[in-house]
């Protein structure tokens, strides 16, 4: 063959290996992984909580002057009802739109402007800014550290998707849904909660001593709260109080033994009371009061007999379990044993460069541990301030801000929950068993099928390696573009498999037809042309039909539609051509030499 | 055997009949669900909003029909109930899908929580998946339109690429008896229509033309031989091509526990089903008939 009839063939090749390369990532390592894959919420599992954001917007009119729209919205905050301008008091027009964070209706405004103003129209909608804010907050909320890879999406007029691997939907919504729990605990006795403040105060950022800054968050509790800590006080100054934003209370902290050998001096795992000793001027604290959560000490891929019996007896009490760690540094039997005893299972890696002890607070969600001064013990403390340390004053204002929000918690819009979707994690041996199963049987079935109507195997070897190549090349593509491999991605990779060999088979009746039936001497580039023109056209369709899937539920198969076109163009652009080629030359030695292809 | 006995053989009356009967049939199951249950294909909660809830845990297989008349009774909604098989170290454990068409509130759900762990004990878990009915009816809207517009389009590209009227307005026939065909196959066999299998009935669009637009060719193409025979040919590729992506999808839809990809392979199984049937029936049988009509004439299917 001349060298222009290889050029596609080389292409092809030259294709695959690049897609393997991109894929595998030799360079990061030689284990063979699927490196260049990354996995969509699908695989991992995790939750998808839809949200709509209850504003509308209302337009009001007849407005006598600047001093009546400044009342109009007065009145409202005085109603409690969040409220926004969207446009300015107009003088001349005498009219104004303003936001109101609630599902209100029309006559309520009436009640409450009185004649300082008519509605003229209420829509039912939020302004972008709003939206913005909204997921700013909500993001601060859930994953301040953005450790936990949460999605916050707008979706259409007022929705706002949010999605994150590795949690429940109850988990997500608590987070979502409640306000920062905070609680102060004097030992094991709960002094105040967040239901006892009264009100957040302005984060104050100072100097700390040993570098870094400090900031400072201070908030004024209740009367009964501040009795209360004066009773578990007494006596106890130097002690210390420790707080709680989002105490896990409900869950088991499961951690390597190796971390135990990091422990500065005086922290001890108490391993029977599955608790953390932590030293305070002489005094102590446990992680954690009550035991909620507990602590509890694993080797890679087991658990000791007390443990195991522990984790069983919980069963029902306890609803979820957090790993400290990543995904990989646990074992697969551990993690199933867990998952079939009923626990959720939450991952929670360490941040660089973070101190033991760090991690574990922030496992168990303790903020701070302000000391109790001898002036306060046994006092009606009724100022209380959290404090904390960073780096940059900066990083301090910023946490100390959020902590202030979270404390504060007031969200410019209500909020409700319009779906909540659990999605099972996969990703384990389980569904690789299982993908690479449905793939073998596939292909063997389809390799005998093919098999059975041309009898050729250097014929079934060609349409199953066109086959092979597509997918490579399209997962090739998916990591090129840095697309996640979901549950519609993989379901497009079967769409472009089961699809694919249809053409293959077109071009090589097309090609193979030369001496089955009369027909007239047709040459290969004719026939060949006329196989693509079935194809371009069909190509289209799909293509249209595609575009169109991609708008359906906000998205949500457009991964699907992506891998299917790119399959497709792959396909029109790279295999076919090269296969005919190859089907080709493969037949071209069977026939008899008048029907030779012309160049 | 000769599969393609049928289009050799049988009149081009008795070949367009088959599909149509069929045609009339999936109609007919359809509008008699539509009437029955207030829709025409089982929707899955993504187009119809409601809720799921996932309980596992349990160390027996529980009695389905005791379980949904239990939580019907507390919640005066009807509950379908299936159970789950779970893999895990050690003994086997059960699980229970409890489906419910009405969005539980909070206090709801601690209720049937609570039924449940009375009858279960206290050692289970239990996650919800729910929808709401403002997005449920939204993407009901978009799926639609996506259909919709998706066929549109197609007409269009088909009109542009070929001038061929007559093939053209078959094709386009066939399609909608694919998708006609595929919705009832669904109906028929319980298969939920969601935004999975939305998307297998869109690719079935594309689909279908493909293996229309491979008779049509091989009809109008300068090859000698009967028109019977022509189609024959073409016959045998679209068999093989249909049984080649039936092989490969029915793999799937044995081994995959993922409800989106079985009724994405469900739905797209149905649709090269019913094109077979209606390309190799309808369609060859159209254009038999065209052929036998006007013996001599010959047209081009334009690049």
């Amino acid at each position: 063959m001349s060298a222009s009839r290889e050029w596609r063939v080389t292409v092809l090749a030259l294709a695959v290996l690049l897609s393997l390369a991109l894929i595998w990532r030799p360079w990061e390592g030689l284990a063979p992984q699927l490196r260049g894959l990354k996995y969509g919420i699908d695989i991992v599992g995790g939750s998808r909580i839809r949200l709509s954001l209850n504003s509308v917007h209302v337009t009001l009119e007849n407005i006598p002057s600047p001093v009546a729209a400044e009342r109009i919205e007065e009145l409202f905050e005085n109603e409690l009802l969040p409220v926004k301008i969207i446009s300015d008091y107009d003088p001349r027009a005498q009219r104004m739109v303003l936001e109101v964070g609630r599902l209100v209706t029309s006559t309520r405004i009436e009640n409450i402007i009185g004649d300082l103003g008519d509605v003229e129209r209420i829509e039912r909608r939020v302004h972008r800014e709003t939206r913005e804010e909204v997921m700013y907050m909500l993001q601060m909320r859930v994953d301040p550290y953005g450790m936990l890879g949460t999605e916050f999406t707008p979706e259409g007029e007022y929705f706002i998707k949010f999605e994150v691997a590795g949690l429940t939907p109850e988990r997500a919504r608590e987070l979502l849904g409640r306000q920062g729990r905070v609680e102060a605990f004097i030992g094991e006795q709960l002094v105040w909660r967040g239901e006892d403040l009264v009100r957040v105060g302005s984060t104050r950022v100072i100097p700390g001593e040993g570098g870094g800054f400090e900031y400072h968050v201070p908030f004024e509790i209740s009367d009964e709260a501040a009795e209360r800590f004066a009773e578990a006080s007494r006596g106890k100054p130097d002690h210390p109080l420790a707080i709680y934003l989002d105490r896990p209370e409900d869950a088991i902290i499961i951690f390597r033994v190796e971390v135990l050998r990091e422990l500065q001096l005086g922290v001890r795992y108490q391993e029977d009371q599955r608790r953390f000793r932590f030293p305070f001027n002489g005094y102590e604290y446990y992680l954690c009061p009550g035991g909620r959560p507990a602590f509890v000490g694993v080797e890679f891929d087991s658990l000791s007999p007390a443990h195991a019996e522990y984790l069983e007896e919980q069963r029902g009490l306890r609803t979820r379990v957090i790993m400290l760690g990543e995904n990989g540094d646990f074992g697969e039997n551990l993690v199933d044993e867990l998952v079939a005893l009923g626990y959720s299972i939450e991952f929670l890696p360490r941040l660089k460069g973070e101190p033991i002890e760090s991690w574990l607070w922030r496992a168990s969600g303790l903020k701070s541990t302000p000391r109790i001064t001898a002036e306060i013990a046994g006092r009606r403390a009724k100022e209380v301030e959290i404090e904390g340390t960073r780096l940059s004053e900066e990083a301090a204002r910023l946490e100390g801000k959020d902590l202030e929000m979270i404390l504060s918690q007031r969200l410019p819009v209500e909020i409700s929950f319009e779906t909540e979707e659990l999605i099972e994690p996969r990703l384990g041996r389980e569904f690789r068993d299982e993908a690479i199963r449905a793939a073998l049987i596939a292909l063997a079935a389809v390799a005998i099928l093919i098999f059975l109507r041309y009898r050729r195997p250097e014929v079934t070897a060609a349409i199953i390696g066109a086959m092979f190549s597509e997918l490579i090349i399209t997962l090739g593509i998916a990591s090129l573009f840095g697309w996640s491999i979901g549950l519609p991605e993989i379901g497009g990779l079967i769409a472009v498999i089961g699809t694919g060999v249809d053409h293959q088979i077109i071009i090589t009746d097309e090609i193979v037809r030369g001496g089955l039936v009369q027909a007239e001497r047709v040459s290969f580039s004719l026939r060949i042309k006329r196989a693509f023109s079935i194809i371009f056209a069909a190509a289209a369709t799909t293509v249209a039909a595609m575009l169109s899937l991609a708008t359906v539920g906000f998205g949500r198969m457009r991964g699907f539609a992506l891998i299917t076109i790119s399959g497709l163009l792959v396909a029109v652009l790279l295999t076919r051509p090269a296969y005919a080629k190859i089907i080709s030359s493969l037949l071209e030695r069977r026939l008899k030499p008048s029907s030779r292809p012309q160049a | 055997m000769d599969p393609t006995w049928t289009v050799k053989n049988l009149k081009p009356r008795q070949l367009v009949a088959i599909p149509l009967i069929l045609a009339i049939f999936f109609g007919a199951v359809l509008l008699l669900r539509w009437h029955r249950y207030g829709e025409p294909v089982p929707l899955s909660i993504d187009f119809k909003g409601g809720t799921i809830i996932f309980i596992r845990g349990l160390d027996n297989a529980p009695d389905v029909n005791q379980v949904e008349a239990e939580v019907k009774g507390l919640l005066g909604a009807e509950v379908s109930a299936k159970v789950v098989e779970i893999p895990g170290l050690g003994a086997q454990r059960y699980g229970l899908d409890l489906e419910m068409g009405v969005v539980l509130g909070e206090n709801e759900r601690e209720e049937v929580k609570r039924l449940l762990a009375d009858r279960f004990g206290e050692n289970i878990s239990f996650r919800s998946t729910w929808k709401g009915p403002t997005i449920t009816g939204i993407f009901k809207e978009q799926a639609w339109k996506a259909l919709v517009g998706a066929f549109i389009a197609m007409a269009v590209i088909l009109l542009i690429a070929f001038k061929h009227r007559f093939t053209t307005g078959i094709i386009i026939t066939c399609v909608l008896l694919n998708i006609l065909g595929s919705l009832g196959l669904m109906a028929i066999f319980g298969v939920n229509l969601s935004i999975g299998s939305i998307a297998g009935v869109l690719m079935i669009i594309g689909y279908s033309v493909d293996t229309n637009i491979l008779l049509s060719n091989h009809v109008f193409k300068r090859y000698g031989g009967e028109i019977r025979a022509r189609i024959s040919n073409a016959m045998r590729t679209g068999l093989m091509m249909g049984g080649t992506t039936l092989a490969a999808l029915g793999a799937i839809i044995a081994i995959t526990t993922a409800a989106l990809l079985y009724e994405l392979a469900t739905a797209l199984s149905f649709g090269v089903l019913t094109d077979l049937v209606n390309t190799w029936f309808f369609n060859a049988g159209a254009l038999v008939w065209y052929s036998e009509r006007k013996r001599r004439k010959e047209y081009y299917v334009s690049e």
